[in-house]
């Protein structure tokens, strides 16, 4: 019974790591693969202001608006390669990985630390099941964060056209859509989503240079099992490659338990290009 | 009035229009033709604020807007349904109408949204049954009406049209012609560029030959139609468009679809 909730708690990291990943690309077709080190660099800085005697939900939201800060300047930054192919765009984003990834020892220094969430010792049960209170807050992050997503995509104004802004740009900008500004609220959220991301899974772990490396792996592999393109799927591809990597951790042997979430991913793609939810992209008119 | 003043326009250092200047009345419809690259869609982009004119001034009803950015025109009144009808592929008929309303989104209530969408449906009736549907998925006619009908939901007192019939059948072609005569009617001012100058020209009021950017012959429809330059240069004889009794049939029902 365990298994469930440490299933769905890895998955709530993933999906929430790729979700931050999601916006981007939804928006832009930017692939960002700084997401994982931006998520660090955050927990960090939550980290520090607690260590400045900051209450904990002050320390947490100033560590947001700092995000938002962040995401805004990224897209500053990310804004030039606007009217280049994404894939131009998605390799700034990597030489931004290498810069954040040297910052962190530096500032931070190379041992492991632990931050104090509130939520890090409590327990819940659930009929039988019974999960640590810090997966439990995971979950219940990641499912929100992911219908939050996916609402706005639908139905405010502002979804609807960054996804026209991806069909047609000219089109969108002769509606009156500015794709500039709405990178900023873009790039914004997707950092937001990864201070988030970085409050949840350090209680579960500890604040480390790496602590991001296999969680962003598995983001990976979540957005291309479940697809990229819908937050649910991404919901649904890391929820099924956490529970798959807990499975097999448990019954095999451990080399397996990389693997063989990796192999499902593969096999899924090979039958649906676009994951488990991802449509084919309509092609533009 | 849309008030075009020796422009001259062009991307990066090369200039493609080399002082344009028209006018568009309300309620009139203007033809704009040319040959292929002679700079008709250039015309269009710097009178919806897509490409900023190296020189020159437009207006629209005396506010000049030169150099402003295309979300300032649509509020001026100013709706560029542009070529090869650049409809939302991957967004529902629905949230494509909605979108030509972007630029007054947030002053309107949902009931003034839903009451654009009715008025472009009576328009376009074929659309009604398809809002729900991906607009990637319409047939090319269902497309142009959706471009067309995109356009209109900012509610523009003038309405620039990048070849509407191109690849159209000629059903389609009357359906669209006839929804430029309405539009006419209520008083926007529309300026139609085609492809296919017959057509164009058997429906303007006014009409302009752009020849590498410049415009050469200027005048109402029928003149241009009967003009020896025009005929000589640009319509060409024997071409194989424009020609034959079919199109010349197809134009005076255009012409009659527009009430003329
Ligand atoms: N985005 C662009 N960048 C650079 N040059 C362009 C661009 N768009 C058009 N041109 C050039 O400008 C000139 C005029 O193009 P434009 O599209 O205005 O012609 P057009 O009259 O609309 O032609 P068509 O009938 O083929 O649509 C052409 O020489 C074209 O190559
Ligand atoms: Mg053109």
């Amino acid at each position: 019974m365990e298994l469930v909730g440490l299933s769905l708690s890895t998955g709530a990291i993933y999906a929430l790591v790729g979700l931050g990943m999601a916006v981007i690309y939804q928006a832009t077709g930017v692939f960002n693969f700084a997401q994982g080190q931006l998520v660090t660099v955050l927990a960090y800085v939550g980290l520090s202001l607690l260590r400045a005697h900051w209450p904990f939900f002050a320390a947490a939201g100033l560590d947001l608006v700092f995000a938002q800060g962040a995401g805004m300047a990224l897209w500053v930054l990310v804004r030039p390669f606007r009217t280049r192919p994404p894939l131009v765009t998605s390799m700034a984003t990597l030489s931004l990985y290498l810069v954040l990834r040297d910052l962190v020892v530096p500032i931070w220094g190379a041992d492991p630390l632990v931050l104090p969430a509130p939520w890090a010792h409590g327990e819940w049960r659930l009929g039988g099941m019974a999960l640590s209170s810090a997966q439990g807050v995971a979950i219940l992050v990641a499912a929100l964060v992911a219908a939050g997503m996916a609402a706005f995509f639908r139905r405010t104004r502002m979804g609807i056209a960054l996804r026209a802004v991806r069909d047609h740009p000219q089109a969108a900008s002769l509606m009156g859509v500015d794709a500039d500004r709405l990178g900023f609220v873009v790039f914004g959220a997707a950092t937001v989503i990864g201070a988030v991301a970085g409050l949840v899974l350090a209680p579960m772990t500890v604040v480390a240079p790496t602590m991001m490396d296999e969680p962003t792996l598995g983001a990976f592999a979540a957005l291309v099992l479940g697809g990229i393109d819908t937050p649910w799927g991404v919901l649904l591809g890391a929820m099924g490659l956490g529970g798959l990597e807990t499975v097999a951790g448990y019954y095999l042997a451990s080399i397996w338990k990389e693997a063989v979430p990796l192999l499902a991913v593969l096999a899924v793609v090979v039958i649906r290009a676009g994951g488990l939810l991802g449509g084919e992209e309509v092609p533009r008119a | 009035m849309l008030t075009v003043q020796d422009v001259w326009a062009g991307y990066g250092p090369s200039t493609v229009l080399q002082g344009v200047s028209l006018t568009l009345e309300p309620g009139t419809v203007v033809a704009l033709v040319g040959a292929n690259g002679a700079g008709k869609s250039t015309v269009l982009k710097t009178l919806s604020g897509l490409l900023r004119p190296q020189r020159g001034r437009i207006a629209v009803d005396g506010r000049e807007l030169t150099g402003r950015p295309p979300a300032d025109w649509v509020r001026a009144g100013v709706a560029h349904v542009p070529e090869g009808r650049q409809v939302f592929a991957n967004l529902t008929v629905a949230d494509n109408l909605l979108l030509g309303a972007f630029s007054a989104l947030a002053r309107l209530g949902p009931r003034q949204r839903q009451e654009r969408v009715e008025e472009v449906l009576a328009i376009f009736p074929d659309l009604g049954p398809k809002l729900g549907v991906l607009a990637g998925s319409l047939s090319g006619g269902q497309q142009q009406m959706l471009a067309i009908g995109r356009g209109l939901m900012s509610q523009p007192r003038y309405l620039l049209l990048d070849e509407p019939s191109l690849g159209l059948a000629p059903q389609v072609t009357e359906t669209i012609f006839a929804v430029i005569g309405r539009l006419r009617d209520r008083g926007v001012g529309i300026l139609l560029v085609e492809q296919n100058g017959r057509l164009a020209l058997a429906v303007a009021d006014r009409a302009h030959l752009l020849e590498k950017g410049v415009i050469t012959v200027s005048g109402t429809g029928a003149e241009l139609l009967a003009n020896q330059t025009v005929v000589e240069r640009y319509l060409g004889v024997g071409s194989p468009l424009d020609d034959g009794p079919r199109p010349q049939a197809l134009a005076e029902r255009l012409r009659r679809a527009l009430g003329r």
